[in-house]
């Protein structure tokens, strides 16, 4: 296990990744944390500040100085401002006399040199003779390196009496499998089922799950980069989140110190979270979005339903990344160089989302209903962004046409079935029989009808109205809604939940149509209550409905009514003026 | 006394006669007629009643009716017997052999029976007048044979009989009429019969009575020429009231006469032609071969037409795959007759006629067809009628790309627009060089370095956007974060191995190694080792080194990148249709 650790360590980046981990490790064995890392506040070489006693000794102030992987004779002092030595100057020379809190001064100090990797011999020597030219009473210098920082990590976080019996075999596994993604992914989830099923009587015991989910799923991570496919990392990190936050969620209102400590630890994992999908973007898709079938062509499979399914897949993760980037621009209004840097993110990770659906075809049409969900994120994103109605519009008029056209040449046209097996054979036969079978539930054509309504584009209601009633009339059209125990159950996916609007009314026209799904919405009042929307985290409800495989609520289409109501006020409010 | 002569009598003794007819007949191979001979001289010297004999013969599992039977039809002529028990032994026969097309072999054999003492005639019309119904199948062979003797009593006969309320019997006077030889020196007989016809098609409404009269109004109108008129209208007549039977009839006289017929009637058989049942394999069988000698004169216009005719009339049930021997005779004759039809057919855009050019392009084997678009069969060449074309070319002819780049480049020939000629590249590129990067890509290199101005300019600015295209794809690095999990790649192996074994099973169905081997399973080694047991008695070792037999087909790239839209826009290309003007 150890070497496991040291080698996750020893790939870790400095900034976000290795300096991320520290404070949930100091805090863990007991530490007061009183300096984080932070980007533009100069700490004069501290990256982290922390007071307490470790392994009984007596009560010290650790400074500690990070540096990502082995430390050699370029680290150490070769003119760069990211030297080593020089900030070790510095913390002497300045931290410890101006920046140390006055009620830590008098203690021992303790300047603690953090590796990730290993001291390289080549610069031993040095560093033994900057140690002992600087040693007082009061103040030693340390080396914290990759040995020292696994052991710390195992005898912390992973120590057989502090994990649940089998987590260190789940965790082992799901490393060694990182090739076989989905193999990987199944002892990580386990790992994760019996963190979070641990008996938590206290809060601590909580807390402890928590930083256990983080640092796996960081260790996962960083192996899974290391060993260049991120998948399984991917839907870890997203299984990690959604069960991360049914333990966080009644801690957010509250401001006791435990309850600090566990919304600062649910916020490294949305942070560990973040880190991955945008990795996981950056590599896949970000590079080979605009190329013609370059998505499409590097699933590499000669299975027609392959790149069907990987294609909608990675539609959704990216869109379910721009509306994460939604969410950082609209909590961030009084921050505008932050809100800048969002609104740079979404029209990148929007044009990305246009780039794929335009370049690689097989968008056009799902094989299977589910996809609905992908295609909702997607028309989701590119909602909050002016000028992409058009885009909308064609998108899915070319959808219903070639699901229509599918369905009437029993070519491979949306079904409701999920199972790989059974799309493998889809269509199986090519009677009318099997095709109602297939066909005899839906919510992407009931979504494309919405769409149609929302945007003002009734060609396409009215087309789907027409789908309905050629080719569909024994289809239930249908939206699901989140019910009284959707809280309960909608972030571990422990039980089925939520409502399902049957047969919506596809025959009336669009504005009784969006009255009957928003009235519907009105009535079920649930998705207000919703721990994530209360919380304002409202994207990690649809990262449960992606991950878990659930219709996104209506709910968020609820701004257009908004919309349309200020639209409506207008010109009363104008009358009323002249009158 | 022959010792084959002992062997039958001993064996008619006891009660083994017919097999060891049927022994003999085996083991004399070239010498049967010898046996018949024997079989002659037994009945006729009274010793074994042969006649009665085979009257008792089965067509049943464990011997060969027919073998059995042949030697019989060898006696026959030279047997002495009553007319009677020789009709009813020969009927017997007849129903015994069923719906075989030998069935009926036996009554010519009956003919020379009856000429060798040509009273037998008589005393056969006298039976069958006894019981017209019974004796109903031998009036055909006494009838033919009849008239070689007595030519207007026995049409006389005929003319009777043609008057039946039995349509069996009508059929059968008919089908008399039907077979006659017509004397050449006596027109009178052939008028004579003709008046049959005419009277006989008033009312009638019987299928296999109206075929026989078609069948007899061609043979009667090759026999006097001056009776063409009559022909062609009791044919029509005849096709009018009739159904199955009745083209099939017509199918049959222009498949067994083609040219001889006279031109009317042989044109107003053909133009009824399309109306032919095409669930009824014999008829479009014999259709088949009209149409392929009809395919194979300079002229093939009247071929085309009917080849049209009959796929538009039955767009659901009947394909080019119907017609071997036309396809065979498009293939073989001049290049030309390919080229226009692909370029009338595609143009037209009739899914009949364009699956039917897909038939014809994918029966070829080894080395592709490079069929080229003849501007005289095409309407029009304006935008967008010429993208049309390729479009449609693509649709059905996907699977071969070579053809299809072919037809497209000879399109592009053709296209006076800009637009046009754009369109038609862009078709070059995507969807066939995307799709096929391999011989096709040689194809059109090679082509960009023969042609010139538009032409050249059009293919080299596809083999551009390609090359452009699968740069992009290389530049895609390996994401292993795509692939398919293991999980879904056996599902897909299993999936495709089920699906190669039906289809393979579904190929042993039809192959003719099935038919004529028996199949041994090998389940190690590279070569199989029997022992043969010779005639000599003695065993002979025998090893027969195996061979691996392989085939490869170029699968489109969009196959697997894009499957979805691929099959959605190769249909959109079958299925669109250019609103008329």
């Amino acid at each position: 296990m150890k070497l496991i650790i040291k080698e996750y360590l020893a790939s870790l980046k400095e900034r976000n990744e290795l300096d991320a981990l520290l404070p949930d490790l100091l805090s863990q064995m007991g530490l007061h944390i009183f300096s984080r890392p932070g980007i533009g506040n100069r700490q004069y070489g501290v990256d982290i500040a922390a007071v307490g006693r470790i392994d009984g000794e007596p009560e010290k102030v650790y400074l500690l100085s990070v540096k990502s992987g082995d430390l050699g004779r370029k680290d150490w002092n070769s003119g760069s401002v990211q030297d080593l030595q020089p900030s070790l100057d510095e913390i002497i020379s300045v931290y410890i006399p101006t920046h140390l809190p006055s009620e830590h001064r008098g203690k021992p100090i303790e300047i603690c040199i953090c590796i990730g990797g290993d001291v390289k011999e080549e610069v031993r020597l040095n560093i033994t003779q900057y140690e002992e030219s600087k040693r007082t009473e009061s103040l030693s210098i340390v080396e914290w390196d990759g040995d020292r920082l696994s052991a710390m990590v195992e005898k912390h976080f992973l120590r057989e009496d502090l994990v649940p019996e089998g987590i260190r075999p789940l965790l082992r596994k799901s490393l060694a499998l990182l090739d076989e993604p989905e193999a990987s992914f199944a002892h990580f989830s386990n790992l994760i089922f019996n963190l979070r099923n641990i008996d938590f009587s206290n809060d601590n015991k909580r807390l402890t799950a928590l930083r256990q989910m983080n640092i796996c799923l960081w260790i996962l991570f960083a192996w899974a980069r290391d060993c260049g496919n991120l998948e399984s990392a991917y839907v870890s990190s997203e299984r990690t989140l959604l069960n991360s936050w049914d333990i966080s969620k009644n801690y957010f209102q509250k401001k006791s110190k435990i309850a600090k400590s566990i919304q600062s630890t649910f916020s490294s994992i949305l942070s560990t979270y973040q880190i991955v999908t945008t990795q996981y973007l950056s590599k896949v898709v970000a590079p080979h979005a605009h190329k013609l079938h370059g998505l499409s062509s590097a699933v590499s499979s000669t299975e027609k339903l392959d790149v069907n399914l990987k294609l909608f897949e990675i539609l959704g993760r990216l869109s379910i990344s721009g509306l994460w980037s939604q969410w950082g621009y609209l909590t961030n209004g009084d921050k505008p160089k932050i809100q800048e840097r969002y609104d740079r993110e979404i029209n990148l990770l929007t044009r990305s989302l246009k780039q794929l659906i335009s370049n690689n075809p097989t968008l056009l049409l799902p094989i299977k209903d589910e996809q609905v969900i992908d295609i909702s994120l997607a028309l989701l994103l590119l909602s909050f962004r002016d000028g992409n109605d058009k885009d909308c519009i064609n998108w899915l008029t070319e959808m219903l046409e070639r699901a229509v056209f599918s369905h009437k040449t029993h070519g491979s046209y949306p079904c409701i079935y999920r199972d790989y097996s059974d799309l493998l054979e889809h269509p199986k036969k090519q009677d009318k029989a099997y095709q109602e079978e297939a066909t005899s539930g839906s919510v992407l054509y009931p979504t494309i009808a919405l769409w149609g309504a929302l945007l003002e584009n009734f060609n396409l209601f009215k087309s789907v109205q027409k789908a309905h009633e050629e080719s569909f009339s024994h289809c239930n059209f249908q939206f699901w809604y989140p019910g009284k125990t959707s809280e309960e159950h909608i972030y571990r996916n422990s039980d089925i939940h939520g409502s399902t609007f049957s047969h919506v009314p596809i025959d009336q026209n669009p504005d009784e149509f969006l009255e009957a799904v928003w009235n519907e919405c009105d009535h079920s009042g649930v998705f207000k209550e919703l721990s994530s929307v209360k919380s304002g985290l409202w994207p990690m409800l649809l990262v449960a409905c992606r991950h878990y495989r659930l219709p996104i609520p209506l709910d968020f289409t609820l701004g257009y009514r908004e919309q349309r109501q200020h639209q409506e006020d207008k010109p009363e409010t104008a009358t009323s003026g002249s009158e | 006394m022959s010792e084959v002569k002992n062997k039958l009598i001993e064996a008619a003794k006891a009660g083994e006669f017919l097999s060891e007819v049927y022994n003999l007949a085996v083991q004399q191979r070239g010498e049967r007629e010898a046996v018949a001979e024997e079989l002659v001289s037994l009945h006729n010297h009274g010793q074994i009643d042969v006649v009665s004999e085979f009257g008792n013969l089965k067509n049943s599992e464990g011997s060969d009716f027919f073998l059995t039977r042949n030697i019989f039809e060898a006696a026959l002529p030279k047997i002495i017997n009553p007319v009677k028990p020789t009709m009813d032994c020969v009927l017997k026969l007849v129903d015994e052999a069923g719906e075989d097309l030998m069935a009926g072999h036996i009554l010519s054999t009956f003919i020379e029976f009856c000429a060798a003492d040509p009273i037998r005639f008589d005393e056969a019309l006298d039976v069958i007048k006894l019981s017209p119904v019974k004796y109903n199948g031998m009036i055909p062979p006494v009838m033919i044979g009849g008239t070689q003797f007595e030519t207007d009593r026995f049409l006389g006969e005929i003319a009777t009989f043609s008057k039946s309320h039995d349509f069996r019997i009508r059929s059968s006077a008919f089908f008399s009429l039907a077979k006659i030889k017509y004397p050449e020196e006596k027109k009178s007989s052939t008028i004579f019969a003709m008046d049959c016809l005419l009277d006989g098609i008033e009312g009638e409404s019987e299928d296999r009575v109206l075929a026989n009269i078609i069948k007899a109004a061609s043979s009667i109108c090759m026999a006097n020429a001056t009776l063409n008129g009559e022909a062609v209208g009791c044919i029509n007549s005849a096709l009018d009231a009739g159904g199955d039977f009745t083209l099939h009839a017509v199918s049959e006289a222009l498949m067994l006469n083609g040219e001889k017929l006279p031109a009317e009637v042989f044109d107003v058989c053909l133009k009824r032609l399309p109306e032919a049942n095409p669930n009824n394999k014999g008829t479009i069988d014999n259709i088949d071969h009209v149409l392929a000698s009809l395919l194979k004169c300079p002229d093939p216009e009247k071929g085309i037409s009917l080849l049209e005719s009959l796929l538009l009339k039955h767009p659901k049930d009947l394909s080019l795959k119907a017609f071997d021997s036309t396809i065979h005779s498009i293939l073989q004759s001049d290049k030309s007759l390919l080229d226009k039809l692909l370029g009338s057919w595609f143009s037209r855009g009739d899914h009949a006629l364009c699956n039917g050019i897909r038939v014809i392009v994918e029966t070829t084997h080894g080395e592709s067809l490079m069929p080229e678009v003849d501007e005289k069969s095409l309407g029009r060449i304006e935008f967008p009628y010429l993208v049309f074309t390729a479009r449609k070319a693509i649709g059905y002819l996907f699977n071969s790309p070579l053809a299809c780049a072919s037809i497209i480049v000879s399109l592009i020939k053709l296209a006076k627009d800009q637009q046009s000629i754009q369109d038609l590249a862009s078709l070059l590129f995507d969807p066939i060089l995307i799709n096929y990067s391999g011989e096709t890509y040689q194809f059109l290199k090679s082509k960009e370095k023969i042609e010139t101005g538009k032409a050249k300019s059009a293919i080299r600015s596809s083999i551009e956007s390609f090359d452009n295209y699968l740069e992009n794809l290389r530049s895609v690095t390996d994401l292993p974060e795509l692939l398919p999990s293991q999980s879904q790649r056996e599902a897909s192996l299993r999936h495709f191995n089920r699906l190669m074994s039906d289809s393979f099973k579904e190929a042993m169905k039809d192959s003719i190694f099935h038919q004529i081997c028996s199949k041994a399973v090998l389940l190690y080694g590279t070569s199989s080792i029997s022992h043969i047991r010779e005639g000599s008695g003695k065993s002979r070792r025998m090893e027969t080194p195996m061979q691996s037999h392989g085939t490869s087909i170029d699968v489109p790239r969009l196959a697997s990148l894009d499957p979805i839209g691929l099959d959605y826009t190769l249909r959109v290309f079958r299925n669109e249709r250019l609103k008329s003007s």
